[in-house]
């Protein structure tokens, strides 16, 4: 099923949910349960045409700023026996040399990359007192770029569906 | 709220509760056995290992946005400069009021001995988001400064209200977590939280300036 039919296919189930079942339904828990369905299929329905697309988008993200830190970590040869740095490029290399064996996952790469970029902020932090100042503002200045890209995609359908309607009435 | 004096006299109110709540003397009134923190840091670093821990129990995916978030607080600790009694859910939702007045202060399931900046941070984020008709974030300071004799670290109270976002956020990830996998089939968490948590991130993600 391509991704446009899943779309429709929620949005019809919510109008569905709003139409047919909400207005005859007595007031109360089973009322509050089929609002609330409604509410989510609506705000899931243009997600899944719209997430595959973004998380190309994070992941090439991703990929480019932990590049960046791999490059600034292992240009630091004065920290050649820091366990952090070590650790940390160990594991940087090994994401972003992984091949893909059939069909991309993007969801899984998203995954895995989150995983290594919430790996690399703790890392960093481990060794603010080790690294350049300069560096280590510069590499938390591109990993907040990469941050505020997954935040406008998570605020972009939110937004839209905040406060829900029977709030703001 | 339509009503200005009634607002008012609920402002007057907030506040002045707040500020004692604050100025008891916790020691006489035997609530060491809250626990007294032994540096001015701990329950900056309690809270925060306590949400970092939420969000692991809680998460379906990594979340970078959350590192950073707690990576800047765990860089950010200030020092308390008052050790108080705290509510621990310092809003106007949990004061009852009748007849126009506060007659009663609710949800007293956290309170703590520690830095008072918490129930101000606490109450000055609800001010920002859930409850901005109430009254404005930095009005309501500046009444407690005059109240209580005491400056408030502007410093202070930026992280502490930076907290109170991350600890909201951390509500809405329990939250989902709840709606999805509880046994009883209630939808209600899942009709919030999923839309509310992303909103919250933004908003302290520009707190913090990105």
């Amino acid at each position: 099923m391509g991704t446009q039919i899943t779309t429709l296919m929620l949005e019809r189930c919510a109008q569905t949910i709003e139409q047919v079942v909400i207005p005859n339904l007595p007031e109360g828990f089973a009322l509050e349960q089929a609002m609330s369905i409604a509410r989510v299929l609506h705000f899931l329905a243009p997600f899944v045409e719209e997430k595959c697309q973004e998380l190309r988008e994070e992941n090439e993200a991703m990929r480019e700023v932990l590049g960046k830190v791999l490059e600034a970590l292992r240009g630091e040869k004065a920290l050649s026996r820091n366990a952090v740095r070590k650790g940390l490029i160990k594991r940087l290399d090994q994401e972003l040399k992984k091949v893909e064996v059939g069909p991309p996952d993007v969801s899984e790469e998203n995954h895995n990359l989150k995983a290594a970029l919430v790996e690399t902020i703790n890392g960093l932090d481990a060794l603010t007192e080790n690294l350049p100042t300069e560096t280590m503002s510069s590499l938390r200045q591109e990993i907040r770029s990469v941050i505020r890209q997954q935040l406008d995609h998570g605020t972009a359908r939110a937004a839209a569906w905040w406060p829900p309607p029977e709030l703001s009435a | 709220m339509n009503n200005p004096e009634l607002h008012a006299q609920l402002e007057k109110d907030y506040v002045e509760i707040v500020a004692k709540v604050h100025g008891l003397d916790w020691q006489a009134l035997g609530l060491s056995s809250l626990g007294v923190p032994e540096t001015n840091r701990q329950r900056a670093e309690e809270a925060i290992a306590g949400m970092e821990q939420a969000v692991a129990d809680n998460q379906y995916s990594p979340q970078p946005v959350m590192a950073e978030l707690f990576s800047w607080l765990k860089r950010n600790i200030p020092r308390a400069e008052r050790t108080t009694l705290c509510h621990g859910d310092c809003h106007i939702g949990n004061f009852l009021v009748r007849d126009g007045r506060i007659i009663a202060v609710l949800d007293w399931e956290a309170p703590s001995i520690g830095d008072p900046m918490l129930d101000l941070g606490w109450s000055c984020m609800f001010m920002r988001t859930v409850y901005r008709d109430f009254w404005d974030e930095t009005k309501f300071i500046r009444a407690y400064e005059e109240l209580t004799g005491v400056k408030v670290n502007k410093q202070s109270l930026f992280f502490w209200e930076v907290l109170a976002f991350v600890r909201l956020i951390c509500v809405g990830f329990i939250g989902i977590k709840t709606g999805i996998e509880s046994e009883d089939l209630d939808m209600r968490q899942l009709g919030v939280w999923p839309v509310l948590t992303p909103l919250l991130q933004d908003a302290a993600a520009r707190m913090l300036g990105f």
